[in-house]
């Protein structure tokens, strides 16, 4: 695993220490895909004209773009979708005015000029909290490729004398004028000669964003390096909880956020509003897309399952009608060195409950901009092009789907199903496991982009080391860097096979100092220094508060834990079974039981379905055995290599710990006849906050509710065959020593 | 090498252009007559031969630079043909001894055949690139006829179908070989003898009835011969393929083919009355000339677009009119495609279209500049300067998106007249501009000049083709634009170095959608070492119509499927659908004498059915 290297990158922050933030959120800023000054009289006039016509055919007209939100909110109002839900509707003046005041919750209003206050907020706020904001250099490069704009190698050349009330006030006229002067020599990006861009606003890529969502700060990363590198800003889908922020809210709306409930299946009204504004966007191409295909920030910043199916369906729709004519994805991750609120997401995973978004919590959360938070970095994925995904993966359905063709059972061909009316089953069965697979394959993209922090190793040699030595809360430097060695550097290879991508940020030359110094001002809440090199807990002897510090810990050790995963659960099965040997097809079997158990817990690259034999499993197995960790005792039986205990345990301990945790969940009195989760996992979570011990990492994992939903998920989700019982005892089975040990303590 | 038959000359009412050989008119290696063709003369510039068009004998100044521009060719790359079939490609025929004395014994008399290398090779082919690009290389194909014959009425061909299901032979109906679709290759797996049947001698119009106005006509007549012949007589029937100068009645009725002005004739299916097709069991029409008749449903709707797999279509009642007494053209030009689009959209949801309108894009418009003939003058140049001064500086067009539509008005001249006024009107509405007849007209002559030009685009290392697709109104912008954008990627992705023209036009609107013809030409330069033009091209091709089914257009708005879209019938008509075709196949020729394979992809069930019963 290579470790980061900043020449890879450009640091946003580096530069804007060194100049003014003000003349900055001023700069020329000029959409490369559209030229403003052409927007005459004579095409407004066409604007008239097209609007007249636009029950027959609605040309899109390249003089109008890009839109502002009045004209898109406008457009999705008068859209043949919209009138054809109304009429299904019954047609009522409330339907009509309920659908007015739908999109004027939901709209966006983005505009250059929010965007450049927020823009000099925010560079303020970023140079106070953050060291580092690297972006990745080839990202951006593929970016430019994609709008045909000359990349520079140099960061965009700021102006850096001093602030004159003159340069100022050019800079403000420049804001003014709609359009960038071109005779401004500080035009970074040149478009391409290319015969086709030049000429059609059609070959404009349509491009939707797709980052991680760890944090608050996602929502504004992306728009803020879009307009440090001039290209299009984002238009971005957000839950309506945020409404709440008020005066926030309506300045991230300024800057492209658009607001959406979280829940709307069965409202076919809003439906239709949210797919046709959704659509208006990608089909007209005057903005990119961006939205967080978890659906939520993930509290415990392990990857989510990719549940915003529903946003993707509405913008993949808009290729499988050929609206456009191809979508391209791009994944992005945004790693945290630290993140702003993960003492909020531990006090959560413990059923302390997040506080309303209000302005006061804002002003509460002002306090935290004196704190550091370390290094962003921004990755970004190999663009997914919809239409070569899509080619592919109906190659590899071919086979399948002719031997389940029935004529009696037909979907309506693409080609006969209206374009203009919302359907809610438009999708055929290969489009929708399309969108599935596709789904997998994005959170699969922004797993291989991650960057492991320090952090995240010094987590990994507490937490492994918890569970021996209760009491001695400290551990030195020394081990730290052994770990990072048995884990990033010797298994680099497994890691590989999962993504040769992932990077890792460490001092350079293995610097102790550096590290013990960093780790110190960074996380004072969570570590001392004690003696000589050793990291040190801060516990305080409170139980709930103690928990949250082992959760925060927790947390940062999920962010790496979907690269050991499935290589972890051979050895896993192979350590239960310890004394005796292991069959091939017996370790198969616990190799895949522990794929689903864990379908919710850690996403792999596909969807666990049932039955399905993994791929990956003799890799890894061969993997093992070429590391001397499992040897052969005969054809085909294993035994676990004794003398590497230590570094097999430091693998396989979060896992252990996860399984033990489930196993303590599946132990508790069941009342399965609710059928909320959330209700059902509050009542859990109850249950055992009750037998709570903050000593106990097993027990502070049980207790996370997000742990327990998944637990319970998984009951649900596996058919009949694997009933609670079922799992049950074969984690008794694998863990059996403990378990009793836990009953008698219980 | 000279022909076997010994048929008596007869005397046709009509004046044939096509003579029984028609290698001795027209190229047997490219598009039309054998003197009219592109050529760079003395002075560097492309010419055009012959007498026979507007622009023959015209220099068109801006054409080369064009090509060369815009295509990256240049005069280096220069790849003529073969001047004569290469007779060692052309393999010994399979014969069936039986079958040609039964033949010499009872016809041989009466109707006229050929075993003549020259004669099977041009009765084996269409005009796909493809197939031009064998025949430029020597003539190579896996299979051709083995015989030709040229019955001359419709008693001739019950003989000849008779003799050939007695004997097993495999019948391919021949009309004016202008197919492009593969419909007129042999299949290379056919082991029986393989007869062409050439209908050209059948070009007789048997009778005009104007008390009803139509004509009853022998399936063989070209479709210049036919406009000619009625209109001697003051008639016409307004069906004018862009092929009519060499494709059949006959060819029409078994591709389902379209005229250029449906909006005021119809297509082949409004203007046929009734036809009479021999197939493997006799023949089959109806009893009555009734003008819509509800008997189940209608025969002549799987007659009409059978190609040749039913049987040949000998005789056709046909609707006629009497000669318009204005015909007019012209032209108007649009700020971008999109208003030319909606423009067209509008003036066919007011069922206003002139006989033909016609939409060309962009990339079609700037071509249609480079085409202008030598110059007529300085006052001339300078007019046209003047014009295109207003229209780019005084209208603000934008010469990189602008695009022209083309008309052509017929009917009375008050007819005309106002239908010109009304379609004006509406134009302006979507900021179109009136640009004048001239420009209609040379609009209209391109059509027959484009597939010359594939000729001598071949010869610089040019390869192109056409194709063509319907689809409703909402799509055909998405569609015309993704289409082209996909030619673009796919070119890119299969190592064409040079840019492709890819370029679209509409061409015949209807109530409900409209029918887009694309044109696809690439320079196969440089392209990446060891890899084939053609199979590139081909590629490239299917990339393209898996684009147009994507976006809902259909599989063929008017050449039909033969064997080179055969794969996606299924798709386009479900399963259900080709085995409905399969079960009238098997029912009206169980021996598939009718052998040519066209429309019914070769592994349908039925098949497999048969398969496992053997």
């Amino acid at each position: 695993m290579s470790t980061i290297n900043p020449i890879e990158y450009d640091d946003l922050i580096y530069g804007h220490r060194q100049s003014s933030d003000l003349l900055w959120s001023l700069k020329n800023w000029h959409d490369p895909l559209f030229d403003n000054k052409e927007q005459s009289i004579k095409s407004k006039k066409l604007i008239n004209k097209t609007t007249q016509v636009s029950s027959i055919i609605t040309p899109i007209h390249y003089e109008t773009l890009p839109r502002n939100s009045e004209q898109i909110k406008s457009d999705v109002l008068n859209s043949l979708a919209l009138k054809y839900t109304l009429e299904t509707l019954g047609n009522d003046t409330n339907a009509n005015e309920q659908a007015k005041s739908i999109i004027q919750e939901m709209s966006h209003r983005l505009n250059i000029r929010t965007a450049r206050f927020l823009a000099f907020i925010f560079s303020k706020i970023f140079n106070q909290v953050y060291e580092n904001i690297y972006i990745d250099r080839n990202g951006i490069h593929c970016l430019y490729k994609l709008y045909c704009l000359i990349p520079n190698n140099k960061l965009p050349i700021i102006p850096s004398s001093p602030i004159t009330i003159s340069s100022t006030l050019f800079a403000i006229l420049n804001t003014f004028s709609r359009s960038s002067s071109s005779s401004d020599s500080n035009l970074l990006t040149t478009p391409l000669s290319s015969p086709l861009t030049t000429k059609h606003y059609i070959t404009s890529p349509r491009i939707i964003y797709l980052p991680t969502h760890r944090s608050y700060m996602d929502f504004i990363i992306l728009t803020y390096m879009c307009f440090e590198y001039n290209i299009p800003l984002p238009c971005i889908a957000a839950a309506q909880d945020f409404l709440g922020l008020g005066l926030l809210a309506n300045l991230l709306r300024h800057c492209g956020a658009f607001f959406i409930r979280r829940s709307f299946r069965s409202d076919l009204l809003y439906w239709t509003i949210f797919d046709e504004y959704v659509k208006t966007h990608l089909i007209h191409g005057d903005y990119p897309l961006e939205f967080f295909i978890e659906g939520a920030r993930s509290r415990t910043l392990k990857t989510l399952l990719p549940v915003r199916q529903g946003m993707l369906k509405s913008c993949l729709e808009c290729y499988f009608r050929r609206q456009v004519d191809n979508l391209i994805l791009i994944p992005i991750s945004i790693n945290y060195e630290k993140v702003l609120e993960d003492n909020l997401h531990a006090n959560e995973l413990l059923g302390i409950p997040k506080p309303k978004e209000s302005k006061s919590g804002l002003f509460k959360s002002i306090q935290i901009l004196k704190k550091s938070f370390g290094t962003m970095i921004v990755k970004f994925g190999d663009p997914i092009y919809v239409y070569d995904a899509y080619e592919l993966f109906k190659k590899q359905q071919e086979n399948k789907l002719n031997s389940r063709c029935d004529s009696f059972n037909r979907s309506i061909p693409r080609g006969v199903q209206p374009r203009f009316t919302c359907q809610l089953d438009g999708f055929n069965e290969l489009e929708l496991n399309f969108v599935d697979q596709l789904s997998y394959r994005i959170v699969h993209e922004q797993q291989r982009l991650t960057i492991i922090y320090p952090i995240t190793v010094v987590a990994f040699s507490f937490l492994s080391s918890f569970t021996g030595m209760p009491r001695n809360r400290s551990i030195s430097l020394e081990q730290v860097f052994a770990d990072k060695n048995t884990l990033f550097i010797e298994h680099s290879d497994i890691v590989e096979y999962y993504s040769t991508r992932c990077q890792i940020f460490w001092p350079s030359n293995n610097d102790k100092n550096n590290l013990k110094q960093r780790l110190l001002s960074l996380y004072s809440d969570v570590f001392d220094i004690s003696g000589n090199n050793h990291l040190k807990l801060k516990i305080t002897g409170d139980n709930l508060i103690d928990a949250a510090l082992l959760m925060k810990l927790i947390m940062y050790r999920n962010t790496c834990l979907h690269l050991f995963a499935k290589p972890a659960y051979i050895l896993l099965a192979c350590q239960v079974n310890s004394q005796a040997s292991i069959s091939y097809q017996q370790l198969k079997t616990y190799y895949h039981f522990f794929i689903h158990l864990f379908a919710y817990e850690f996403v792999y690259d596909q969807c666990p379905v049932d039955n399905i034999d993994d791929q990956y499993f003799d890799r890894y197995l061969t993997y093992w055995i070429n590391k001397n960790y499992i040897f052969h005792i005969d054809e085909s039986t294993f035994k676990i290599n004794s003398n590497f205990l230590q570094q097999i345990s430091l693998i396989t301990n979060p896992f252990e710990q996860y399984a033990r945790a489930y196993l303590l969940i599946y132990e508790q009195e069941n009342n399965l006849t609710e059928t909320s989760l959330s209700v059902l996992t509050k009542a859990y979570q109850k249950k055992l906050l009750t037998k709570f011990d903050s000593q106990n990492i097993i027990n502070i994992l049980a207790s996370s509710s997000n742990v327990i939903s998944n637990a319970l998920r998984t009951l649900n989700s596996s058919n009949a065959s694997k009933t609670l019982s079922e799992i049950r005892h074969i984690l008794t089975k694998i863990f059996q020593p403990v378990s009793i040990h836990l009953r008698a303590k219980l | 090498m000279s022909t076997e038959g010994k048929g008596e000359a007869t005397t046709t009412t009509a004046s044939p252009t096509i003579p029984l050989h028609r290698q001795e008119l027209l190229k047997w290696q490219g598009w039309g007559y054998r003197d009219s063709r592109f050529f760079i003369n003395s002075n560097g510039l492309i010419e055009f031969s012959g007498s026979r068009y507007l622009l023959s004998g015209h220099v068109l100044p801006r054409l080369k630079d064009w090509m060369f521009n815009k295509l990256n060719s240049s005069i280096e790359n220069y790849s003529p043909c073969v001047q004569e079939p290469n007779p060692d490609f052309i393999a010994d025929p399979i014969l069936n001894n039986e079958f040609i004395s039964d033949f010499q014994s009872t016809l041989g008399t009466t109707i006229q055949y050929s075993v003549d290398k020259n004669d099977r090779l041009f009765h084996g082919h269409g005009h796909t690139l493809e197939e031009i690009w064998k025949l430029r290389h020597g003539g190579k194909f896996d299979r051709l006829p083995d015989w030709v014959v040229w019955p001359k009425q419709h008693s001739d061909v019950e003989k000849i179908v008779r003799l050939a299901t007695k004997h097993d032979i495999c019948l391919i109906p021949f009309g004016g070989g202008t197919s492009v679709t593969w419909a007129l290759t042999c299949p290379t797996n056919e082991k029986r003898m393989i007869v062409s049947v050439d209908t050209s001698q059948m070009n007789k119009i048997l009778y005009l009835d104007e008390k009803n106005l139509t004509a009853r006509i022998q399936s063989g007549i070209i479709g210049q011969d036919l406009e000619r012949e009625l209109g001697k007589k003051g008639y016409c029937t307004g069906h004018e393929p862009d092929s009519m100068e060499f494709s059949s009645l006959g060819g029409w009725v078994a591709t389902r083919a379209s005229g250029m002005k449906k909006n005021v004739y119809g297509n082949i299916e409004d203007l046929v009355v009734h036809v009479t097709m021999v197939t493997a069991k006799g023949t089959i029409e109806k009893s009555c000339l009734g003008p819509r008749q509800s008997v189940g449903p209608d025969i002549h709707h799987f007659i009409m677009g059978s190609e040749g797999i039913l049987g040949i279509v000998t005789e056709v009642t046909m609707k006629v009119r009497p000669l318009p007494a204005c015909k007019k053209y012209g032209s108007i030009v649009f700020p971008d495609f999109e208003c030319g689009v909606a423009c067209l959209r509008e003036i066919a949801r007011l069922r206003s279209a002139p006989a033909s309108i016609r939409l060309l894009d962009n990339e079609q418009f700037l071509f249609g500049q480079a085409l202008a003939t030598d110059n007529k003058g300085m006052l001339h140049s300078l007019v046209d300067n003047i014009k295109k001064l207003y229209i780019t500086k005084i209208k603000g067009f934008d010469i990189n998106r602008m695009c022209a539509a083309t008309l052509l008005f017929e009917g009375t001249t008050n007819e005309v007249n106002q239908r010109e006024k009304f379609v004006y009107d509406i134009a302006q509405k979507y900021n179109g501009i009136p640009a004048g007849e001239e420009n209609g007209l040379k609009g209209y002559t391109l059509t027959f000049m484009i597939a010359y030009l594939r000729d001598i685009g071949l010869d610089y290392r040019i390869v192109a083709e056409s194709f063509e697709t319907s689809v409703p109104w909402d799509r055909v912008i998405d569609l015309c634009r993704n289409v082209k954008k996909r030619i673009i990627t796919e070119c890119e992705k299969h190592g064409v170095k040079y840019p492709p023209f890819s370029s679209c036009r509409v061409t015949q609107t209807y109530d409900a959608g409209a029918c887009i013809y694309f044109y696809f030409v690439m320079n196969y330069n440089d392209i990446r070492p060891g890899s084939d033009p053609v199979h590139i091209y081909e590629l490239v091709e299917q990339a393209a119509r898996e684009e147009v089914l994507a976006n809902g257009g259909s599989l063929s708005h008017h050449h039909g499927i033969g064997k080179i879209r055969t794969k996606w019938i299924k798709q386009a008509v479900s399963n259900l659908g080709v085995g409905t075709m399969v079960s009238i196949k098997q029912y009206l020729d169980p021996n598939n004498i009718f052998g040519s394979k066209n429309l019914i992809p070769e592994s349908t069930e039925s098949e497999e059915h048969l398969k496992a019963k053997l």
